[in-house]
């Protein structure tokens, strides 16, 4: 097994549970609620700035050329176009620019950015990948799911959705964070990417059941 | 203290909720249940020890002027440290291979995200929060608590002249760095502050719901 393989099995029993989720599943079959899905789309937005700002301390980080020029495309993919697209898909939902800036992050969201911009400020590369990966990883294989049980053609946004994640381009994305990881065994101690891994998974599942709660602060 | 006053005012009802937090009326009362203080000190003393790095990286990117008095914080911390480690030995608790809970590892994570992505004068409010949330917290306890409680050390520590000193030179500081950031700075600087008030109320409820992670 390599090493990123190993990671996934570390968190198996999170990573399945994430899987079978139900805003993944009522996802799937166009069954899940209006709100909640704008609900996920106001957090992921607020996600994806603190993502970026990972992504640029990736490419502080990388230690060649390539892998420099990799991260800063992704930077640019995701800061440029993705959040774009972003708006444009929000505002088809319903929702608009000024709403989507003006979320406040949930505290999942919250404490999901604060772990990757920790890991990604104070680690080194391997690290940063660790962290990165269960999000990359999972939407991948949760947008290739879903798409093979059938996209919900009554549901436009959701279809779309599913599309994007189960999309050729998004999992050689992810095999290229892999074979980086996997590059790289022997770095850092397994250990401490195993935590990272874990930790960033746990987050994955909790952003999934935040956005299915609609999750409040307490005392607000 | 122009400044920190504001924030203070700004969080009124939530600064209220936490340092009247059930988990310190119980220790104030002498009610908490068996188990809750023993939980509270296993995460804290996680807190703390990570809570070095917060405060190191703080040094890192303190004004000249400043960083004598942040790296004296240091050595206090260890002191603190040294304080839980002997608390812990009395009470019959282990600090080995404590996983840190949700809100533990959410708030470490939150300061040194804070210091790496944020201001000086941003990061600088996030540590004032904190440790005035302390001194306001246990200062409650000491003057509520009926009789002497067996955590008596703790309470005293942050509750004391000397504590209270150090927080109020933290608000002197933070107005003069206030004193020099623009509208869109302080809007940030209040906006961090509501966080910490958020995780200083879920440190507390930490000890009497729970620590364990949902998943």
């Amino acid at each position: 097994m390599t090493l990123s393989e190993r990671l996934r099995e570390a968190a198996l029993p999170i990573w399945q549970k994430m899987l079978a989720h139900p805003f993944v599943t009522e996802l799937g079959e166009g069954s899940l609620p209006g709100d909640k899905f704008r609900f996920y789309m106001c957090q992921d937005y607020v996600f994806l700035v603190d993502y970026s700002r990972v992504l640029a301390l990736a490419t502080a980080k990388a230690p060649d050329l390539d892998t420099m020029g990799r991260f800063a495309r992704l930077l640019d993919a995701t800061l440029n176009q993705e959040m774009v697209l972003h708006r444009e898909f929000a505002a088809q939902c319903g929702l608009s620019e000024a709403t989507l800036a003006a979320t406040t992050p949930a505290s999942t969201t919250y404490a999901y950015t604060r772990h990757l911009l920790a890991v990604a400020a104070l680690g080194s590369l391997p690290e940063i990948v660790a962290a990165l990966l269960p999000c990359q990883w999972g939407y991948s294989e949760i947008g290739q799911t879903l798409a093979r049980r059938g996209k919900p053609v009554a549901v436009p946004f959701y279809a779309r959705w599913i599309e994007m994640y189960a999309s050729a381009e998004f999992a050689a994305l992810v095999t290229w964070l892999r074979a980086l990881l996997d590059r790289c065994e022997g770095t850092v101690p397994a250990e401490r990417l195993r935590t990272i891994f874990c930790t960033s998974a746990r987050y994955e599942y909790l952003f999934w059941e935040m956005a299915y709660r609609l999750e409040e602060w307490p005392l607000e | 203290m122009v400044f920190a006053e504001q924030l203070l005012h700004g969080v009124a009802p939530q600064w209220q909720a936490m340092v009247q937090h059930p988990f310190l009326r119980q220790l104030a009362d002498g009610t908490l249940p068996h188990g809750c203080f023993e939980k509270w000190l296993q995460q804290d003393y996680v807190f703390v020890r990570e809570d070095l790095g917060f405060i190191g990286c703080l040094v890192a990117r303190a004004p000249q002027p400043l960083r004598r008095m942040l790296g004296d914080f240091l050595p206090a911390l260890h002191r603190e440290l040294d304080l839980f480690e002997a608390m812990a030995r009395e009470l019959g608790v282990s600090l080995e291979a404590v996983e840190p809970a949700p809100v533990c590892h959410a708030y470490n994570m939150f300061l040194l995200a804070t210091v790496h992505t944020r201001s000086f004068a941003e990061s600088f409010t996030v540590l004032y929060g904190a440790e005035k949330a302390y001194y306001d917290s246990w200062a409650w306890v000491k003057t509520h608590q009926q009789q002497p409680s067996p955590y008596q050390r703790f309470i005293d520590h942050w509750s004391s002249d000397a504590f209270a000193a150090w927080v109020r030179d933290l608000g002197h500081t933070l107005d003069t760095l206030a004193a020099r950031s623009g509208p869109d700075e302080l809007a940030r600087m209040e906006e961090l502050f509501r966080f910490v008030v958020r995780y200083e109320y879920l440190f507390w409820d930490m000890a009497l719901q729970g620590s364990e992670w949902p998943i």
